[in-house]
Order: C-alpha cells, then sequence, then structure tokens
C-alpha cells in the first residue's frame, strides 16, 4: 500500500510522521531534529532556506525570514490579527488580488499557501529520505477552530507542495486518535491543544476506535508566539526605562530579543529564574552601544501572561456549557503543544479538569502520528472491526444572509461530518435569472459579524414570472471541513450552474503555476547538488594525479612514444577538466570524469607494478 | 430493487447486501431498531450502538471506492444514524420519540401490521403533502400573479370612492380615476364615473371660482385670473367666471385678444343674461369695438326698455361709431 505522510503544519515548528509496519514513527531529518521550524528564508547570495538554515539566520536576515505564516493563512489582509502582525513582524506584507496577505521575500511576492508549501516540501523531502521512495499522498492538520478559507488555504498549499492532500484533520483530534491508538478504551477525554500561534479545546468519546468529537472550541490567534511577545515587550520597554531610549524599527535588534524572550520562556519552564543576555543590542551612531542584562523570574512571567491563560479559560467555559458539559466530566486530560510545557499552564489545566494530564502523549509530536495512522486507516483496503473511525464535528455555524442584514443558520456548529442542509430559493421579480446567496461562516444573528465563506451567484435561470422559478441549493461540509455548495433546478431536476465570487482563494491556474515554479526550484536544487557532488569527485581525482604525475613521469622516460602520447593526454585531461569546472559544464565535467578515473586507475597501475624510482 | 449485486462497484456481495438491506428498512423500522438498541437501553449503550453502526456505514469505511449506485444509499443511511443517535442521545427528544411508539410488543403480528400501517400512512401523508405543495404554489402564483395585486389596489380605491360619493363627490372622483387607473376596463367603475361626473364638476367649479374670488379680493390678480381660467376649462359658459376673467382681462393684463374671445362666448352662450349684456356693452366700448358694444347695447334695451342710461349710453355709441 502506498504511504501517506502525517503532516502537523505548526505555527512556530512542523513534525512529519509515517505509518511503518503497522505503528506510526515520527521521522526525524538528516540531523536527527524530529520537528522542524516553520521557516522561510532567502539567503543573501539567493538561495532559499528552510527550517532549521532559515532559523539560525534569522537575526542577521530578519527582514527576509518568513514565519508564523500560519497565522496568516486564509485571512483577510484588512482584519485586525493581520494588521496587528503586520506591525510585529521584520518582513513586508501586502494584500493580495482578492484581499488576501501576501507576503515579500527578496523580490518575490508570494501568496500564504506557497510560503506554507516550502515547508511541506522540506517535510516531504525529510520523509522521502528516510523511506526511500517518493511520497505523494499526506494527511496535514489545522487547527480544529480554522475555518473554511483557512482549510482551503491549507489544502492548497499541499496542492502546491506536489502532495495530494486526502484529508485534512483537526490537530486535537489527531491527537486523540495518537493517544488512544492500539489501545482497547472507553473513555471522554479533553484535548487541550496550544501551540505556536493557535489554541483548540476539544472533548472527544473514545469507544474501541471510534473517535467521536462532542465539542470543539478554541481560538485561532492565541498561542506560544503570544507569550513570546510579551517577555519581548517587557525587554523592550525595561530597555527604554533603563537607557532612556527607543529600540525602533531595528529588525536585528528585535529579532535578537525575540528570540531571546523564546529562549527565556522556555527556560523559566524549568528554572525559577532565567538571565536575558543581549550585549550590544543597539547601536547609536559611531560610540555608543547599549547592553541588556536582566533577570526575569517565573512569577514575573506568569503576570505577564496572565491574561492570555485566563482567555483560554474562558474559551473552555464556553465550550464546555455550550454543549451542557462541566470539567469534571472528562476521564483524561491530554496536552498538546510546547506552551502547554508552561507550569502555570499545566497548573490552570489541572485545576480546571480536576486531572492531572496524561502522560503518555508527547506534546510536540502526537498530532503528527495521528495524521499518520488516520492516513493509513483511510487508504487501507481491509477495514475490520478495529479500524479506526472518525467522527469529528464543524467548528462553526454555517448560514447565509437574509433581509435585513441578518444570518440565518443552517447547520449548526457541532454537527456531525460530514453533513448537509437543502434550502429552496426562489426569483422575487419577473424574468430574474440570477440569484445570490452570501454564505458565513459564525454564530452571530448579524452576518456583518461574520466571516463572509464566499458569494454564490446561481444565474441562467430560466426567465419566469417570480416565485414560479424554485431551485433546491444544498450546502455540504465534507469530512475535511470544507464547504461546498450544489444546485437543483426543481422543475426541471436540472443541476444549476454556481459561480463562486469573493472568495480569497487561489484558483486551479495560480495553484498549478506555483507547483511548477515549486519543481523548477526543487530541480534547480537538485541540479547544484549534482554539480557539487560532481566537482568533489572531480577536484578529489585532479589532486591525486597530479601528486603521482611526476612519479609516473619518470616511471614512462623510456617507454618511447607510447609513454609520450599517455602524458600528453593526461594533460590534456587535466586541462578540460580545469576548464569544465570553471565554466561550470556539468555535462563536460561527467566526460571528464570517466576521463580522470582512467587516468587515476592508470597511474595505479604503473605506480604498483614498477618498484619506487631510484635516485 | 434497482441495483442488485454488480461486478462494476468495489463492494463485496456481503457488503452490498448489507447496504441495500439496511437501506430498505430505513423508514420502516424504529430508531432503535436502526440502532440496534432495546428501548430502555442506557445512554452509554446507544452510543456504543451509535458508534457500531457508524463503523460499518461511514463514508471513510469506503474511503476512495468506486461506489456506483451505492454511494447515495450508503449517505442515506449514515444521514439517518445520525439523525437517529441525534434523537436518543437527548434525553428529551428521546421521551417525546418514545412516545409516538406502540407499548405492546407483539414481534409477528406488529411487523405486519406496523408495515401496512406505515405505508398506508406514509402515501396518504405523501398525497397530501403533493395536494399541499401544489396548492400552496398556486396560492403563491397567483399572490405573486402582478395583476392580481393591481385589482385589489383598484379594489381600494373603488370603496374609496363609494364611501365619499355623496358627501365630496369631488373626493370620490379622484378615487375613482385611481381606481380605474389601475382597472381601466371594468364596467362597475365606469358606470360609477359616468354617475359622479356632473355634479362633481359642477362642485369643482364651483369650488375654483371660489378660489379665484378670493384671489382677486386679496389683489393676487394674476393668480385670480388663472383661477377663473381653470374654472372655465371645466365649464366653458360659466358666466360669473367669464365676466370675472374678462375683467381682469381688459384692466389688468390688457390681452385684448382672449377679453375678445371670451365675451364672445359669453354673448353667445347666455345671450338674454341683461347684466351680462349691460357688462359685454361696457367692455366692448372699453375695447374700442364699438359695433359689438351696440349691438349688445340694442338687445339689452330690447329685454330692459327702461333703463334710460343704457338707452343715453346707445345714442352715444351710435354718435361714435
Amino acid at each position: 500500500m502506498e504511504k501517506v505522510l502525517g503532516i502537523d503544519l505548526g505555527t512556530t515548528y512542523s513534525c512529519v510522521s509515517v505509518v511503518v509496519d503497522g505503528s506510526p514513527k515520527v521521522i526525524a531529518n538528516k540531523g536527527g531534529y524530529r520537528t522542524t521550524p516553520s521557516m522561510v528564508a532567502l539567503a543573501p547570495d539567493g538561495k532559499r532556506l528552510v527550517g532549521h538554515l532559515a532559523k539560525r539566520q534569522a537575526v542577521t536576515n530578519a527582514k527576509n525570514t518568513i514565519f508564523g505564516a500560519k497565522r496568516l493563512i486564509g485571512r483577510r489582509y484588512e482584519s485586525d490579527v493581520v494588521q496587528q502582525m503586520k506591525a510585529q513582524v521584520p518582513y513586508a506584507m501586502a494584500q493580495g488580488p482578492q484581499g488576501d496577505v501576501r507576503i515579500h521575500l527578496g523580490e518575490k511576492i508570494y501568496s500564504l499557501p506557497e510560503i506554507s508549501s516550502m515547508v511541506l516540501i522540506e517535510m516531504k523531502q525529510v520523509a522521502e529520505e528516510y523511506l526511500g521512495e517518493v511520497c505523494q499522498k499526506a494527511v496535514i492538520t489545522v487547527p480544529a477552530y480554522f475555518n473554511d478559507g483557512q482549510r482551503q488555504a491549507t489544502k492548497d498549499a499541499g496542492r502546491i507542495a506536489g502532495l495530494e492532500v486526502i484529508r485534512m484533520i483537526n490537530e486535537p483530534t489527531a491527537a486523540a486518535l495518537a493517544y488512544g491508538y492500539g489501545r482497547e478504551m472507553e473513555k471522554r477525554v479533553v484535548v487541550f491543544d496550544l501551540g505556536g500561534g493557535t489554541f483548540d479545546i476539544s472533548v472527544l468519546d473514545i469507544g474501541h476506535a471510534v473517535y467521536q468529537v462532542i465539542c470543539t472550541g478554541g481560538d485561532t490567534f492565541l498561542g506560544g508566539e503570544d507569550f513570546d511577545q510579551r517577555v519581548a515587550d517587557w525587554i523592550t520597554a525595561e530597555f527604554s526605562k533603563e537607557h532612556q531610549i527607543e529600540i525602533g524599527p531595528d529588525a536585528m535588534a528585535l529579532q535578537r530579543i525575540k528570540e531571546a524572550a523564546e529562549k527565556a520562556k522556555c527556560e523559566l519552564s524549568f528554572q525559577n529564574e532565567t538571565e536575558i543576555s543581549l550585549p550590544f543590542l543597539l547601536s547609536v551612531g559611531k560610540n555608543k552601544t547599549y547592553h541588556f542584562q536582566r533577570k526575569l523570574a517565573r512569577k514575573q512571567l506568569e503576570e505577564l501572561t496572565l491574561d492570555l491563560i485566563e482567555r483560554c479559560v474562558r474559551i473552555c467555559d464556553k465550550t464546555l456549557s455550550d454543549a451542557g458539559l462541566k470539567g469534571a466530566d472528562v476521564n483524561d486530560v491530554i496536552l498538546v503543544g510546547g506552551q502547554t510545557r508552561m507550569p502555570r499552564v499545566q497548573q490552570m489545566v489541572k485545576q480546571y479538569f480536576g486531572h492531572d494530564p496524561v502522560k503518555s502523549v508527547h506534546p510536540d509530536e502526537a498530532v503528527a502520528l495521528g495524521a499518520a495512522i488516520q492516513g493509513d486507516s483511510l487508504l487501507s483496503t481491509n477495514k475490520g472491526k478495529d479500524e479506526t473511525l472518525l467522527l469529528d464535528v464543524t467548528p462553526h455555524s454555517l448560514g447565509i444572509m437574509i433581509v435585513g442584514g441578518y444570518s440565518q443558520k443552517l447547520i449548526e456548529k457541532n454537527t456531525t461530518l460530514p453533513t448537509s442542509a437543502t434550502r429552496i430559493f426562489s426569483t422575487v421579480k419577473d424574468s430574474q435569472t440570477a440569484v445570490k446567496i452570501r454564505v458565513f461562516q459564525g454564530e452571530s444573528r448579524l452576518s456583518a459579524e461574520n466571516e463572509l465563506l464566499g458569494e454564490f451567484i446561481l444565474d441562467d435561470l430560466r426567465a419566469a414570472p417570480r416565485g414560479e422559478v424554485e431551485v433546491e441549493v444544498s450546502f455540504q461540509i465534507s469530512a475535511d471541513g470544507l464547504v461546498s455548495v450544489a444546485a437543483k433546478d426543481l422543475d426541471t431536476g436540472m443541476e444549476q450552474s454556481i459561480m463562486v465570487t469573493s472568495k480569497s482563494s487561489l484558483n486551479e491556474e495560480e495553484i498549478a503555476s506555483m507547483r511548477d515554479e515549486n519543481d523548477q526550484h526543487l530541480i534547480s536544487v537538485a541540479q547544484r547538488d549534482e554539480w557539487v557532488r560532481l566537482q568533489s569527485e572531480a577536484d578529489a581525482l585532479m589532486a591525486e594525479i597530479q601528486k603521482k604525475l611526476s612519479g609516473v613521469q619518470q616511471i614512462l622516460q623510456g617507454s618511447g612514444q607510447e609513454g609520450e602520447r599517455f602524458l600528453s593526454k593526461v594533460q590534456s585531461v587535466l586541462a578540460i577538466s580545469a576548464t569544465a569546472i570553471q565554466e561550470q559544464d556539468p555535462a563536460q565535467m561527467a566526460r571528464c570524469l570517466s576521463d580522470l578515473r582512467m587516468v587515476s586507475s592508470t597511474f595505479q597501475n604503473l605506480t604498483m607494478l614498477s618498484p619506487a624510482p631510484r635516485g | 430493487m434497482a441495483a442488485g449485486p454488480s461486478d462494476r462497484v468495489d463492494l463485496t456481495e456481503e457488503e452490498q447486501k448489507r447496504i441495500l438491506c439496511f437501506h430498505a428498512t430505513l423508514d420502516t423500522l424504529t430508531l432503535h431498531e436502526l440502532l440496534q438498541v432495546e428501548r430502555g437501553a442506557p445512554d452509554q449503550e446507544i452510543k456504543r450502538a451509535y458508534f457500531r453502526v457508524s463503523r460499518d456505514f461511514h463514508p471513510d469505511r469506503y474511503f476512495r471506492r468506486d461506489l456506483g449506485a451505492f454511494q447515495k444509499k450508503i449517505e442515506a443511511i449514515f444521514n439517518k444514524i445520525n439523525k437517529a443517535y441525534e434523537v436518543l442521545a437527548d434525553p428529551k427528544k428521546r421521551q417525546a420519540y418514545e412516545a409516538t411508539l406502540p407499548t405492546k410488543i407483539t414481534p409477528q403480528r406488529l411487523e405486519a401490521d406496523r408495515q401496512s400501517a406505515k405505508q398506508q400512512k406514509e402515501s396518504e401523508a405523501l398525497r397530501a403533502q403533493d395536494q399541499h405543495l401544489a396548492e400552496e404554489r398556486r396560492q403563491r402564483r397567483l399572490r405573486h400573479h402582478p395583476l392580481a395585486k393591481r385589482k385589489a389596489i383598484a379594489e381600494q380605491h373603488f370603496a374609496d370612492a363609494l364611501c365619499n360619493r355623496d358627501s365630496d363627490p369631488v373626493k370620490a372622483s379622484n378615487c375613482l380615476q385611481l381606481a380605474l387607473a389601475h382597472d381601466p376596463a371594468n364596467p362597475t367603475y365606469l358606470k360609477l364615473q359616468e354617475e359622479l361626473s356632473p355634479a362633481s364638476r359642477a362642485m369643482r367649479v364651483e369650488r375654483a371660482f371660489g378660489r379665484a374670488q378670493a384671489d382677486e379680493s386679496l389683489g393676487s390678480y394674476e393668480e385670480a385670473l388663472d383661477g377663473y381660467l381653470g374654472a372655465l376649462e371645466l365649464d366653458p359658459n360659466e358666466p360669473r367666471a367669464l365676466t370675472r376673467a374678462i375683467n381682469l382681462l381688459v384692466t389688468r393684463s390688457k390681452d385684448r385678444g382672449k377679453a375678445t374671445t371670451l365675451a364672445h362666448r359669453l354673448e353667445e352662450a347666455h345671450p338674454n343674461d341683461q347684466p351680462a349684456l349691460r357688462f359685454l356693452a361696457r367692455v366692448y366700448r372699453e375695447l374700442g369695438m364699438y359695433k359689438n358694444a351696440i349691438r349688445v347695447l340694442t338687445r339689452y334695451l330690447g329685454l330692459s326698455p327702461a333703463d334710460k342710461d343704457a338707452a343715453k349710453e346707445l345714442k352715444e355709441l351710435k354718435k361714435l361709431d
């Protein structure tokens, strides 16, 4: 059976896993890292850097290092959170043609799915190297609270990366899947997922390999990065107070502060106090430099981030109460996401649910493992009684705009997927040939407060007196949580055409061209790697030949014409190889290599057969 | 039965049979039977049953398999299972549902009874529904029919017209005009129109004349003249309006042509109206039309021979001519 990758595409870190011989494994990259930073950069020499390489040079190349793409994907440029992030990050953003967000990287402008696709390609390559085979299918995870636009954009990222995304599953569900895999259990669990950029809480019932989501809630803009930002803001403020000078828009300084903040935050999970040391943080003019050296206590960190934790609590309250549940109703608590390592967070969770969280779940890896399990389960042909089944739900209500700007709900939140609802639409004027339907996701009664999914236009209706033409429209939400709309004319029973407008997603052509661009990039990277390999082999051979040349010349002294011919050939091969290297000509280089190898082996034979030259 | 075991779909024979069986009984079984639980089963059992049945019929179980006609069946089954769980998992809904089921269970007869009763109920319901829908549609069409709406408006106006017929003929006439605007060919309306015409017109003329007189007394001579002319449009031979209009035309606007026209009209319409004649004589004299003045004065004297002043005037006029 073809392998399916389970990819946790996180805000700060990504992880890839695959089921091997019936058990899911996280795949480490060549450096031994089991997670990869979700970062993309453009080095000064024009090379694209992804993952650890990108993170390492983030300070010196802040303007061209992209992070936190997941906080922007599928959002409108004008939304509050995008504007907030724009003010905080050193890289440049712009508004895209459909009101989406685009990123400046070097000379080019990229859409968010493209940026994320670069991280996905990296994860794909990590897996392919380990498995030794090409992987084209994947299950990608998304926060449970992601809306249709964000999910669609993530799926596009997968396609641009050359992956067939057979399913998208929710992160908390994936973690629950990893928790229950291979274990017989009948339990009610809650997954508290506080990752780098998003927060989800899901309550699930697990019963003999069936995982049913009871309710889910969250915030797609609340996570570890916000905790980091609090510390960073504190550092900036303390610096200003101490030195009476503002840091200003110094990208390098800000990036150093950000990294120091993250480091301090992590250290405070294991220590009560940590030292933040930033020498030469700011230079003004030729002579003035300022340093920052301060201790930060755990208690201080907790004060700085208390409101963020309280936001989590409020979301838990609402999610549970909407489903008629209380914290004590759950049997097991599962923590997911790096930020749940913070002691104050763990304390809050334990207090809220009355249990210690389970220890068997790795907060950084569980989601990827769950995704791999689900992928394997979907494609397996032998679906026995113990095959896992996910009964997930939609996190937002689906509604349409009606007279007065109100939103009428067609599908309630927390409805089991896949699901559908139908409604009959009619014309309001004589000879009306088109009907426009605006679809929203959200809980508010006012459409303006919900998220516009898209405008669907039914056109080509037959001209008739008003009220006579009736069209049945069905709204479907797939198991991935993606919304689709289909229409049927009731009188004729024929499928009606639907046009989708104002959906800020990429169209097929754009995706295809972005995928081609990625393929080109990969080809050029592969070619470069190949060239490096050829060149180093050539260099080694040439050095060896040079070394032995004088000895061989002596040996061939008495060989007459044959010897002369051979030696002149050696010289010409060396010369041609040198030019090939200079001109970076791979084809020529390949030819030279075979000659060089021949010369080298001949030299070996000669030096072996002859005794050592005398005198 | 539509689709039987087939080689083209990606399902084993057992799977196909199970799907067909389940689908066929979707509407005849109770929700409990659908989930395969006892009536008094506890919530835990209901959930377990839901999980069990879901495993067989959730679309993911048939992921990426070619299902042909079975796809819709599976979707319908899973839909129904979800609905069944929704009802039975909620205590209130479950109670309400169970109250609708028969209490005594005798397996064989119950099955037969239930089948026939359900079938009958279904077909009746369907028929009623069809009829109801068709009727609704017809009503909707009628309601939305543009002519129906206009007719309704016309009726309204006609009712108003009838109300005001005796008390205020002008208003009644206006309402009737509106009614006729929306429904021009209506014979009832047209009949009423005929009835109202003379009375209302006289009223209107009276009103217009009254207004013009008021204007004149206040010194708004132009408005007054317009008013008189307006009244004359309704009743071209109204003597008082003519008189006043001519007066204004001669003294104020000096429009001799129009004055002359109106004077002629007054003469023709009221040949034996003595005050009118007397007035006209003066007017003609003012306008320098002595022959006309003589003619009119002569006729006046024919009717009132005793008027010494008029006779004197006549002599003067004859001298002037």
